[in-house]
């Protein structure tokens, strides 16, 4: 028994986030992920009959993503690729395996990670914040960052690699503090 | 668990990730990441724990349509500035759609011309000659002529363009946009103006591209507004259709000749042998909900109230309710009107349509205009019985649903996570004889915000066609909202065998 259109649409687009995710890591840049993401959609869209309801949907879907990272990048071979593609398939695999054998802890998992990641978002100081919003809200350059905020480009990398330590440890304290 | 680590295995490995996303990372370090990656399971966990925080931090930071417009803006005021800014518009150029639409005033007046060049060998006038005139914003299935290969961001040197089949988008630096919908000849004369050779364009025209000109071969000056199609054939005989705002056709220029005033739903000719332009669309219905009750009976099939307006819009509802699991609700809105006039004769749909923002966070939502053969309940979007539809919603920004006999279909455009619109929704069906010629049947286009979301699709039109709307929202958080609808129409084609007196020339 297939699903409904709606129930099909109310999967993929509460899963849309962590299938972004997936490919995140398989393409690094943002702006790329999302290029894709919207590819692997137009494919979960046209091929939704061929999902099995009882399936992992996040493992489905990152399937299917992850045949579309192979195609854009071998759209781009001439361009600079961050790593060798034999790597990048062992961390797809991985990544598909776990979510095809734990899908619903993962689930679980990742909305206490992103809930954590709100409260922590709202612990910053505002010029950290607004670093944060000036590079994944307008995607800017670290050079461009810099102009705004008046520091170097290599000021701007220091300061997002501590502000991302900081919410990465404020995670963690969070997340073991919600443990059960 | 993997990605729950406190710690990486190593202690610079977060530096490391935190300049490669960045793009800082040295050759070398990149490919110390590179043998750690492949050498141990632990840094691939730690990886991939670290970009699913990138992924996470840019989903939760993306900032509401409202910001996201003046950031729009804010890029097109800077492009012009900075090489820095240029770049990152050219990024995002395929992204803006939306916003655009958002940022544009609703009664924007732009002057579109098209006047006569009867001699045009395909030479860009003198003096126009200005690198960088439009760029290639998106495409879909694009093939060009030659098997000529072109990326998104490409600029374009005044030229001529051949599009083969597909769509494609040009953004010209006034800051129209440009839907080609394949076949189309176009030819880029400077950042303000193009000359349609042949094939159908669909120009939209925000006020700062004021101005905007337009070459066709049969030529004639166009007074138009914010958006509208133009198509060009063989012979070199013009069609324009208002989409929105308000439209003056002429031969020569509007100062100097008989022009037709046309608004939303209107249709306008110039033939090559005719003296003046002449009506070819004229409207079914037309409401812009001004008046209160409405023009035209709108139904609210799902409460069995008659349809609520307010402020000048229909409002339909979107709600959700529940917990725990996805619940999901709908409510459907029909116009009862008689529809069989769109038989045999090209009919155009359009309207605008707003999502609600506030209450319904995390919920998925979407307006649909949903054409049925009439009978029985009126099926939603994604039903069989519907024969086509076309959805907007902020996850998918626009969507349609074919049922043409066995070619059933649905096809999906994402374009900017969470814009709440304004879509504006322009639907043809084809069902003229010259449609059943050259396709079997009658075929469907949908456009939203410019974008060619299907180009002639077959379809099973019934011969009495119900149009409805419908509004749907999921979601695990009780939430309630209003689609908001404006400016809803529906014309069909004057003379289905399109034939005109013939009549002179007027010379300029």
């Amino acid at each position: 028994m297939a699903l409904s259109h709606d129930e099909f649409v109310a999967l993929l687009t509460s899963s849309q986030r962590r299938i972004c995710g997936f490919i995140c890591t398989l393409v690094v840049d943002l702006t790329d992920a999302e290029e894709v993401l919207q590819e692997t959609n137009l494919t979960l869209w046209q091929q939704a009959d061929r999902f099995e309801p009882g399936t992992d949907f996040v493992a489905w879907a990152c399937r299917v993503a992850h045949f579309k990272v192979l195609k854009w990048r071998d759209a781009r071979k001439r361009q600079r690729a961050h790593f060798d593609d034999d790597v990048l398939d062992v961390i797809a695999s991985e990544a598909i395996e776990e979510q095809r054998m734990h899908g619903q802890l993962a689930a679980e998992r990742y909305e206490l990670r992103r809930l954590a990641l709100a409260a922590c978002l709202d612990e910053l100081s505002d010029r950290n914040r607004n670093a944060l919003m000036l590079r994944y809200n307008g995607k800017h350059s670290l050079t461009s960052i810099g102009a705004e905020l008046g520091r170097t480009a290599n000021a701007v990398s220091q300061l997002l690699h501590r502000i991302r330590s900081a919410l990465r440890e404020c995670m963690d304290r969070r997340l073991a503090e919600t443990a059960p | 668990m993997p990605d729950t680590n406190p710690t990486p295995p190593l202690g610079d490995l977060d530096a490391l990730l935190s300049q490669l996303v960045d793009g800082t990372i040295s050759p070398a370090d990149r490919a110390s990441l590179e043998g750690m990656l492949r050498s141990d399971r632990a840094v691939r966990d730690a990886y991939r724990a670290f970009m699913h925080m990138e992924s996470m931090l840019a989903w939760q930071l993306v900032q509401p349509p409202a910001g996201a417009v003046t950031d729009a803006i804010r890029l097109e005021e800077d492009r012009s500035r900075s090489a820095a800014a240029r770049i990152a518009w050219k990024r995002s150029a395929a992204w803006l759609l939306p916003l655009v639409a958002t940022a544009m005033t609703a009664g924007a007046i732009a002057l579109v011309m098209v006047f006569t060049v009867p001699d045009r060998g395909g030479a860009p006038p003198a003096g126009s000659a200005i690198d960088a005139c439009a760029l290639l914003a998106d495409f879909t299935d694009a093939e060009w002529a030659d098997g000529l290969q072109i990326e998104r961001g490409a600029a374009f040197a005044p030229g001529p363009l051949r599009l083969v089949a597909g769509s494609a988008q040009l953004r010209f630096r006034s800051g129209a946009f440009v839907t080609l919908s394949g076949p189309a000849e176009i030819e880029v004369l400077d950042g303000n103006s193009l000359f349609l050779r042949s094939g159908r364009i669909i120009p939209y025209v925000p006020h700062s591209a004021k101005g905007f000109t337009v070459i066709s071969p049969t030529g004639e000056v166009i007074d138009l507004g914010t958006e509208f199609a133009i198509s060009v054939d063989a012979d070199g005989q013009t069609d324009v259709h208002v989409i929105s705002g308000d439209v003056q056709l002429a031969r020569g220029r509007v100062a100097q000749g008989t022009f037709l005033t046309m608004k939303q739903g209107f249709g306008g000719r110039v033939a090559p042998t005719a003296a003046a332009p002449e009506f070819i669309d004229t409207p079914l219905v037309f409401d812009d909900f001004s008046a209160y009750p409405p023009t035209l009976h709108w139904q609210d099939i799902d409460s069995g109230r008659v349809a609520t307006i307010h402020d000048g819009q229909l409002a339909i509802p979107v709600e959700h309710r529940g917990r725990g699991i996805t619940k999901q609700r709908s409510s459907r809105i029909v116009l009862e009107h008689d529809f069989s006039a769109m038989r045999g004769r090209r009919t155009a749909i359009s309207f605008r349509g707003l999502l609600p923002e506030a209450g319904i966070d995390g919920a998925n939502r979407w307006l649909a205009c949903v054409i049925d053969d009439g009978s029985g309940d009126p099926p939603l979007a994604m039903e069989r019985e519907a024969v086509l539809a076309a959805l907007v919603s902020p996850h998918f920004q626009a969507a349609a649903r074919i049922d043409g006999g066995n070619n059933q279909q649905t096809r999906v455009f994402s374009r900017d996570k969470d814009a709440i619109g304004p879509y504006q929704v322009f639907m043809t069906i084809d069902d003229t004889p010259a449609a059943h010629a050259a396709y079997g049947g009658a075929v469907a286009d949908v456009t939203v915000n410019g974008q060619s979301v299907i180009q002639r699709e077959r379809i099973c039109l019934p011969d009495r066609p119900r149009i409805g709307l419908q509004t749907y929202g999921s979601s695990t958080v009780r939430g309630r909202g209003e689609a908001l609808v404006d400016d809803f129409s529906v014309s069909v084609s004057v003379d289905a065998a399109g034939g005109n007196p013939a009549s002179e020339p007027q010379v300029q």
